[in-house]
């Protein structure tokens, strides 16, 4: 049984006076033990919605969360707070997310404070001593206040407060996005090991695919709210199989993404108001595959591989469509073969 | 015991730093506890609460430093006892003030729909102007001193909710808080460790500035002949009675009396700016 198993998460937020932003729309995943599944899509696509309602931060409007086969939309409050034990975050910016007033020993001590209250000071002390120092800081930077750290010591103080109480899934939003590339280096190699000694699940939200070819098992590719794409990394990202997971991958092809260049065709216009989702396939106005059936057919997402699925009903898409479909549409302004 | 301790010493250096950065604090609190020790334990050259009626209007002079006034009284006793009079009234108001206010607002900051409630009351309370209202409600409710400090209450009170709300609110919407729930955290466990150290700062500015305010009101309310009532000193009693003789030329009447306010409100005032300083620095 996987650890996490989300079922048709959905989500809109009224906006005052111009209609529902639908900022979710019928997610299902899953991550196993130990996994890390990263979620990528551009700003906008609903990534840390997703990552705040599995966390039930947010509340969802529809949908099943299930963690170790509990279902977190039935719990209670309180139920729910002694459930936050096991599921933990990591938020972006590391600054924000520390009590300015509190230092730093106190607030990786706090998770343990809630969840095991019976511990003995002294015991409270060595458990975030450890914990500091297998993030990779110094015990005594317990007493500093989180304004006297750097950008990747306050997000190290960040994941040892996520990690205290040993969880099983740790959000991760972004962590790295707001910190120097060494920096960043350093975080994600100290995500990977703490997953490896720990058997960390990861939600690896994300929109710089370095990152996740580093650090994701599997790779969900998010538009419009929608999972588009959905597979083994090395799948997505060699093989893809949407238009979409394709133009996005070509926004990195200066990364080490390597993909054969004639899979990489941008899409036209931009992405549609959330306000208004289209009818059909949510790429059909800006996809340079789309045929009629795109708008009347159901999208919904089809077994393409071995564990590898996607939305596009042209799937699979191999060399020879894209490049009739290049020549075809080949205009004034088009990128040249 | 031993981090405790630790932790205390670190607490008076940061206390220590504060007051060199800035001196303002330093200077109006030491100003505000020697008017209060002035006022209890100064020994005083006459009687503030009995007057000499063969001695009236006496400008000052070696006998009767600050003079006396139409009713006999020393000016110089009457405006030293005031503090201890005026200062603990407007001390203890304000201080009831922000122990009322505070919480109301960070109740009000919750979502619901009886914090929007609350506050559209405050809204209908507040176009009225407060110190006159509190001076019709005082006068309403009879000459009591506990009434002085009702007044204080009702100016202040929706001042603190204001201020406290408006900062909770943009607090609530911080990524440590959200942290703080994430990891479990108790709505009153976030409010006590996440939100009331993060509101403190403009709370403790806030309440000093509404002493500074309180010492007005005090001053405003016994001037009108409600709350102290003679023969008890208040330096707004004494102005009232300078008021009489200005015209006549005997100045040291009011001057005293209204140069003792001045100091109080300035005192109070240069507290809650170097609070304020020192919030803004630290952001």
């Amino acid at each position: 049984m996987p650890l996490l198993t989300v079922e048709g998460l959905t989500k809109s937020f009224p906006r005052t006076g111009r209609g529902t932003v639908h900022a979710v729309n019928d997610v299902s995943l899953e991550i196993d033990r130990g996994e890390t599944l990263a979620l990528i899509g551009e700003s906008g696509s609903g990534k840390s919605t997703i990552g705040r309602l599995i966390l039930r931060l947010i509340e969802p409007d529809a949908g099943t969360i299930k963690i170790d086969g509990t279902d977190l939309l039935t719990l209670s409050n309180s139920e729910l707070r002694a459930m936050r034990a096991k599921m933990q975050v990591v938020f972006q910016e590391p600054y924000e997310s520390l009590n300015p007033k509190m230092r730093v020993g106190d607030i990786v001590a706090e998770p343990l404070e809630i969840h095991e209250p019976s511990l003995s000071r002294a015991d409270l002390r060595d458990r975030v001593r450890a914990t500091l120092e297998e993030v990779g800081l110094n015990a005594d930077q317990a007493e500093r206040l989180p304004r006297g750290l750097s950008g990747g010591q306050q997000q190290r103080v960040g994941i040892a407060r996520a990690l205290i109480t040993r969880p099983a899934l740790v959000v991760l939003d972004e962590p790295t996005s707001s910190l120097d590339l060494s920096v960043q280096a350093q975080i994600l190699e100290i995500l990977h090991d703490l997953q490896e000694t720990h058997g960390l699940s990861y939600l690896y939200i994300s929109h710089d695919l370095s990152t996740v070819s580093y650090l994701a098992h599997r790779v969900a590719v998010l538009y419009l709210g929608q999972i588009r794409e959905q597979g083994p990394l090395e799948a997505v990202v060699q093989n893809p199989q949407d238009p979409y997971t394709q133009a996005l991958l070509a926004a990195f092809l200066d990364s080490d993404v390597s993909v054969s260049p004639s899979r990489l065709r941008m899409l036209s216009g931009e992405i549609p108001d959330p306000t208004q989702l289209p009818e059909g396939c949510f790429l059909y106005g800006r996809c340079p595959l789309r045929m009629d059936k795109c708008r009347s057919d159901p999208s919904v997402l089809r077994v393409l591989g071995s564990k590898h699925y996607g939305r596009c009903i042209r799937a699979p898409l191999n060399d020879d469509d894209w490049n009739i479909v290049a020549d075809s549409n080949r205009t004034v302004g088009d990128r040249p073969g | 015991m031993g981090e405790l301790r630790h932790r205390s010493g670190e607490t008076l250096k940061a206390s220590f730093r504060v007051l060199r950065d800035q001196p303002g604090i330093g200077i109006g609190l030491s100003v505000v506890v020697l008017m209060l020790l002035a006022g209890f334990f100064l020994p005083l050259p006459y009687s503030p609460t009995r007057p000499d009626p063969l001695n009236v209007l006496q400008p000052p002079s070696s006998l009767h430093w600050f003079g006396t006034d139409s009713n006999g009284f020393d000016v110089f006793s009457r405006t030293i006892a005031s503090a201890a009079r005026d200062l603990p009234l407007a001390l203890i108001g304000t201080l009831l003030s922000a122990l009322v206010g505070v919480p109301l607002g960070l109740l009000a900051s919750t979502k619901g729909p009886w914090s929007e409630r609350i506050m559209r009351g405050l809204d209908v309370f507040q176009s009225f102007p407060l110190v006159v209202l509190a001076i019709a409600i005082v006068t309403l409710m009879g000459n009591r001193l506990e009434n002085v400090i009702i007044a204080i209450l009702i100016v202040n009170v929706p001042r603190f909710m204001r201020l406290v709300r408006s900062e909770a609110l943009s607090l609530r919407e911080s990524r440590f808080i959200e942290a703080a729930r994430a990891v479990g955290a108790t709505p009153l466990r976030v409010m006590r460790k996440h939100m009331f150290p993060n509101v403190i700062g403009v709370v403790l500015s806030q309440t000093s500035l509404a002493a500074a305010q309180a010492i007005g009101i005090i001053a405003a309310l016994s001037f009108l002949g409600v709350g102290v009532s003679p023969p008890n000193p208040s330096w707004g009693l004494m102005i009232q009675t300078g008021v009489r003789s200005i015209t006549s030329g005997d100045w040291w009447v009011i001057v005293f009396p209204g140069m003792a306010v001045l100091i109080a409100v300035a005192a109070f005032n240069l507290v809650a700016d170097g609070l304020q300083m020192r919030q803004e620095n630290e952001r």
